[in-house]
């Protein structure tokens, strides 16, 4: 029996503190196998035996599986995930791990094992004291409503949303690019008062005055707006891409992707990669004849691309992966891309139809321009998908972001 | 053995607060020192008797005079009373002899004279003295004895003198001279008495006939102290006495219930015996009762004023029949106290026992124990299925803050016995020294909360010293003014041992809420399963079916995912899980805007209870797994699928590899052989992945094999999805 330490617990906190400071700071794959070292250590250094009740053992192998997955491989994330599940005591970071297993279920398309995975989330989550694991539960149920409206109400020839309504409170006058959180948190880019507004998550609305706004998107609890050629967040330096020569003038939308950012510029051809700091570090391998719309991720290291000019989508399995094409044909003058939470595509024309996809593109459904509600698009501008698979559309001419739940 | 009744008195006098067997001790003490008085006596008159008839024969004069002395002055009518009077006779005459022999006549005649007082029956050797000694003998007894002449009928009746009984040899009864109450009796007869005056070396005559006036019965029975009744009346209690010579015929018995039994054997002590008179002729009925036999009755007819005899009543003793069932392997089983002449066979037990109210015990060591008290009736039989309980051992508190100590432990036994399933033992005395022994001690356990302590070598100790299901040591956190204690539980032997703690405030009782909770526990080795999983929706609020097994309740039901339960039994609701196994409920469902009536019946489906229970120590659920292996027999697969579960709550890798390496489980869909090879698999990684690397993807292969297999039910956790994942992080380098 290897001898327990009473400092035991604060050393392993620290060890995973170490661990996250590393990862945060990592530019690229090779840094984040650095960070994957550290968490493992935690493992090594404070095993069960000894130390049957160290949340720290699983904060640490958690982080392990998400960077796993940031690295690309899913199958480790997994087997972390399940020695969190099936070997530590319950814990914030068990009902993490049922989440991120049903996550990889979800991307499997193991979408009943997903939801016994999100139940058991949600029922630990009930059981435990304090913020993360309500925070935990919250999303693992936001996710089963995610299933229950895009996977199960079809399954049962019900239409995915029952109804439309403008969002309230954002206030927007001419709302163009759009964004939301997994929670449901709002970010638009109002065109007509020059400004960004952006929802937080204790219901107040800040604003941000901006020229030149694009689409924005949400990293974690942030949200960042493209405005003239940088990204910019509140309460937060602006980041610029830098690092060639040919760092494009206006910057249309970026998507968080492993150690960094992808980024839809106004060049034709290209879509740049980019580190945390937005430091251009390569690019996608865009086919000839392509015109980057909008960009987005899945949050398992694919991006997509909506290629504007061909009417396509552009599908990386992993940022140096070449091309799949999808949705060819199938789509009429689109302008707008998003991922849902199970990793389907919808993408938004500017006739106001919404069309999802799976990421082989497989049409699921379609949407618009008349939506439940009675409501019809007219001047669709970009759409978003929250983490219980509510559609958000924003519209130029209606003044207001349309809400389908 | 008997004693004087005033002896006996003046001993519980003596000690009224001693204890039963302490008085007993003392009545033996003192009937020894009786018997060894009367033996020292006896050695002194033969160390006298050895100077008699020596040359110094004078010497042995004031020998006798020391025993005369003393033999006279001792009580006459203890139990040792006739022999000291013979000895005290034969001191006489010898005195008398030796006195004599000196040429002293006068008191060689005074100790004869007393010793003819003391026995007027007296006789006397003549060939062993001296012929003039003889003449001096008979002439005091002639001064000093006259006798009574009786001549009585019948000849069996019983002559009293002074009313002490004598036996009359050829009707002569010696007396001393001088007035005497004579009396002649026999049951069944008049009764005789007169005064007489008997004249010195005179006989005076007495011829009695006695008249008959009833019948006698001779009752015998083989137990003495049987109450015999008469056409209702008490006649006596029978007694080891057996009156001799009495004349009887036989008495014929007639509608009595039950014969009394043959007498078989022969060397048994004669019977008890009681003489019922005053029966006249025409029919009675006899009845015999005895407290723990059954009442004897019969009726006898007596037919003429004789005497009669039955044959000894056997009496049988009233009985019952205790039959125990459902007792595990190796249990022992006591009786008030005592085990049985017979030990269970195949789980059962069959005891012929006394009727009234038992004591049971049925002690299954670390598997479980019963305690319950039952009345048994004559004849009756009284059947009873172990119920074991778990037991709980409360090894005491440690800690100096001694009023704390005390008042948890109060509080602890009560709050672990308060649901009534726990069989609470309480070893708090000794249990802390043995447990010192390995080292266990109040300051180590609070400083490494037990984690480097040798729990094997605990567990080995508690479990052959204090066998439990689960134990309970307390820890206070301080010795002077402690504030919380931490509680260690730790299960009994198969389940790995590894103590579990929880941290409890020291105040009301109702601080040990949790753990009572944990002691409420009640386990399920099944549960109803509906065929598939659901969930409520957060978007419409209704119960909508996720996932559907084929041939299971859902399926049967005709539901397909994404159905929704508008309703059971008319009424919307989200508790589908509460329906139970082999219900059958009406229910609308919703599919594609349409309504469709069905009913739903849930299946039962084989439950791994033991997971899912984080707030319940693994020794409470070990000890549930135990006692269901035990009593319930479920399927061995499924018991040691629970058994693992247990492991694997305290990280005993190994021991959920042995407990599962060979278990043999249902194939196919459900709970079964998928969830046994996951498990095994992911042990042997957890274990030593180096080393049982291929082992375990060989289990994880299998697992991941089976389409449908589950965890914990039939509707549980698919496995094959895990045991890919787990196969897949396996082959990524």
């Amino acid at each position: 029996m290897i001898e327990a330490d009473p400092r035991a617990p604060r050393a392993a906190s620290a060890q995973v503190l170490l661990g996250e400071i590393a990862w945060a700071g990592a530019g690229d794959a090779e840094a984040g196998e650095g960070a994957l070292e550290t968490f493992h250590r935690v493992w090594t250094l404070f095993p069960e035996s000894a130390y049957p009740d160290l949340e720290a053992r699983a904060r640490a192998r958690v982080r392990e599986g998400e960077l796993e997955m940031a690295l690309g491989r899913p199958a480790k994330a997994q087997a972390a995930y399940l020695d969190v599940i099936e070997r530590e005591p319950a814990s914030s970071w068990r009902v993490r791990a049922q989440r991120l297993l049903a996550e990889a279920f979800l991307d499997a398309g193991e979408w009943q094992a997903a939801v016994e995975s999100l139940q058991a989330a949600a029922e630990d989550a009930s059981l435990l004291e304090g913020g993360a694991a309500r925070r935990e539960g919250d999303a693992a149920g936001r996710r089963l409503a995610a299933v229950d409206r895009l996977v199960l109400r079809p399954l049962a020839g019900l239409r995915p949303w029952t109804g439309g309504a403008t969002l309230a409170g954002v206030g927007a006058a001419k709302p163009q690019g759009l964004a939301v959180s997994d929670e449901g948190f709002v970010a638009v880019a109002d065109g007509g008062a020059d400004a960004a507004l952006v929802q937080q998550p204790d219901g107040s609305v800040r604003r941000l005055s901006l020229h030149g706004m694009e689409r924005p998107v949400w990293t974690g609890d942030r949200a960042w707006v493209p405005s003239d050629g940088t990204l910019v967040t509140i309460g937060q330096a602006p980041l610029s891409p830098r690092g060639t020569a040919d760092v494009p003038k206006v910057l249309l939308a970026a998507t968080p992707v492993p150690f960094g950012w992808a980024l839809a510029t106004a060049k034709p051809d290209q879509a740049l990669l980019a580190g945390g700091d937005l430091h251009l570090r390569g690019a996608l391998a865009l086919p000839d004849r392509s015109e980057p719309a909008d960009i987005a991720s899945d949050g398992r290291g694919r991006v997509m691309v909506l290629d504007g000019k061909s009417d396509r989508v552009l599908v990386f399995d992993a940022t140096d992966a070449p091309a799949r094409v999808i949705l060819a044909g199938k789509l009429d003058k689109p302008q707008a891309l998003a991922v849902g939470p199970l990793g389907n595509l919808y993408v938004l024309e500017r006739g106001g139809r919404v069309t999802v996809s799976d990421r082989t593109g497989a049409v699921l459904a379609t949407v618009g321009p008349a939506l439940p509600g009675g409501l019809t698009l007219s001047e669709p501008r970009d759409l978003a998908v929250d983490g219980q698979g509510r559609l958000f559309i924003s519209d130029a001419k209606l003044g207001a972001v349309v809400v389908l739940e | 053995m008997t004693m004087r009744p005033t002896l006996l008195v003046l001993l519980l006098l003596a000690a009224a607060t001693t204890a039963t067997g302490a008085l007993q001790m003392e009545e033996e003490d003192i009937s020894f020192q009786q018997g060894a008085a009367l033996r020292d006596l006896e050695q002194r008159f033969e160390e006298a008797m050895a100077v008699f008839r020596s040359v110094d024969q004078p010497d042995s004069i004031p020998m006798f005079g020391d025993l005369i002395g003393e033999l006279s002055a001792a009580p006459a009518e203890d139990a040792d009373g006739p022999a000291r009077r013979d000895l005290l006779d034969r001191a006489l005459l010898r005195r008398a002899e030796a006195q004599f022999n000196l040429g002293l006549r006068d008191e060689a005649a005074a100790d004869l004279r007393r010793a003819v007082e003391i026995d007027p029956d007296l006789q006397i050797d003549v060939a062993e003295i001296s012929p003039k000694l003889a003449e001096l003998f008979r002439t005091v007894r002639d001064e000093t004895v006259g006798t009574i002449a009786v001549t009585a009928t019948p000849v069996d009746a019983t002559v009293r003198v002074d009313g002490t009984v004598r036996a009359a040899k050829d009707g002569v009864v010696p007396v001393l001279a001088g007035a005497h109450a004579l009396t002649i009796e026999r049951p069944g007869f008049d009764f005789f008495q007169t005064e007489l005056d008997v004249p010195a070396g005179k006989s005076v005559p007495v011829k009695v006939e006695l008249a008959r006036t009833s019948a006698v019965i001779k009752v015998a029975t083989r137990l003495p102290g049987a109450t015999v009744l008469v056409d209702g009346q008490s006649r006596g209690v029978t007694a080891p006495v057996e009156p001799e010579n009495l004349a009887t015929e036989e008495a014929a018995p007639a509608g009595d219930t039950e014969e009394p039994p043959p007498v078989e054997d022969e060397r048994r002590e004669p019977p008890a015996v009681l003489l019922v008179d005053g029966l006249l002729p025409g029919d009675h009925v006899l009845e015999i009762q005895r407290e723990g036999y059954r009442p004897y009755r019969a009726e006898v007819s007596v037919a003429d004023l004789v005497d009669y005899e039955i044959a000894p009543v056997e009496l049988i003793e009233t009985r019952g029949m205790l039959v125990l069932s459902a007792l595990p392997e190796g249990t022992a089983v006591s009786i008030d106290g005592e085990a049985p002449a017979a030990a269970p066979v195949d789980g059962g037990l069959t005891l012929d026992l006394s009727v009234g109210r038992h004591e049971l015990v049925v002690d299954s060591g670390t598997v479980g124990a019963w305690t319950t008290t039952f009345e048994l009736a004559d004849q009756e039989t009284v059947e009873l299925e172990a119920e074991l309980h778990p037991r709980v051992a409360v090894l005491g508190v440690l800690g100096g803050d001694s009023a704390a100590a005390s008042r948890l432990l109060d509080d602890l036994r009560g709050t672990l016995g308060e649901s009534g399933r726990w069989q609470v033992e309480d070893h708090s005395d000794a249990a802390p020294a043995a447990l010192a022994t390995l080292g266990l001690d109040a300051s180590r356990l609070r400083g490494e909360r037990g984690e480097a302590v040798e729990w094997e070598r605990v567990q080995e100790l508690v479990d052959r010293r204090y066998p439990a299901s689960v134990y309970v040591l307390a820890v206070l956190s301080d010795d002077l003014f402690a504030s919380s204690a931490d509680l260690f539980f730790w299960p009994a032997a198969p389940s790995p041992a590894g103590a579990e703690t929880v941290t409890v405030p020291l105040g009301p009782p109702s601080e040990l809420d949790r753990v009572r909770e944990a002691f409420d526990f009640v386990p399920e080795w099944s549960r109803p399963s509906l065929g598939g999983r659901w969930m409520v929706s957060p978007v419409d609020d209704l119960p909508v079916v996720v996932e559907v097994i084929e041939g299971g309740p859902f399926a049967t039901a005709g539901l397909q995912p994404g159905d929704r339960v508008v309703s059971l039994e008319g009424r919307p609701t989200d508790e589908l899980g509460r329906l139970p196994a082999g219900s059958r409920t009406p229910c609308v469902i919703e599919r594609g805007g349409t309504e469709v009536p069905t009913t739903l019946a849930p299946a039962q489906s084989p439950s791994v209870f033991v997971a899912g229970h984080e707030d319940v120590p693994a020794a409470v659920l070990a000890a549930w797994v135990t006692l269901g292996e035990a009593l319930d027999h479920p399927p061995a697969w499924l018991v040691a699928l629970n058994r693992a579960a247990v492991a694997v709550r305290v990280d005993a890798w190994e021991s959920v590899v042995r407990t599962l390496r060979g278990v043999e489980a249902p194939l196919g869909p459900g709970l079964g052989q998928a969830m046994v090879d996951y498990w095994l698999g992911t042990a042997l990684l957890a274990t030593d992945p180096a080393s049982y690397l291929s082992q375990a993807r060989s289990m994880l292969e299998r697992a991941a094999a089976v389409d449908g297999g589950r965890l914990l039910s039939d509707d549980g956790p698919l496995v094959a999805p895990r045991a890919r994942a787990r196969l897949e992080a396996l082959s990524t380098p």
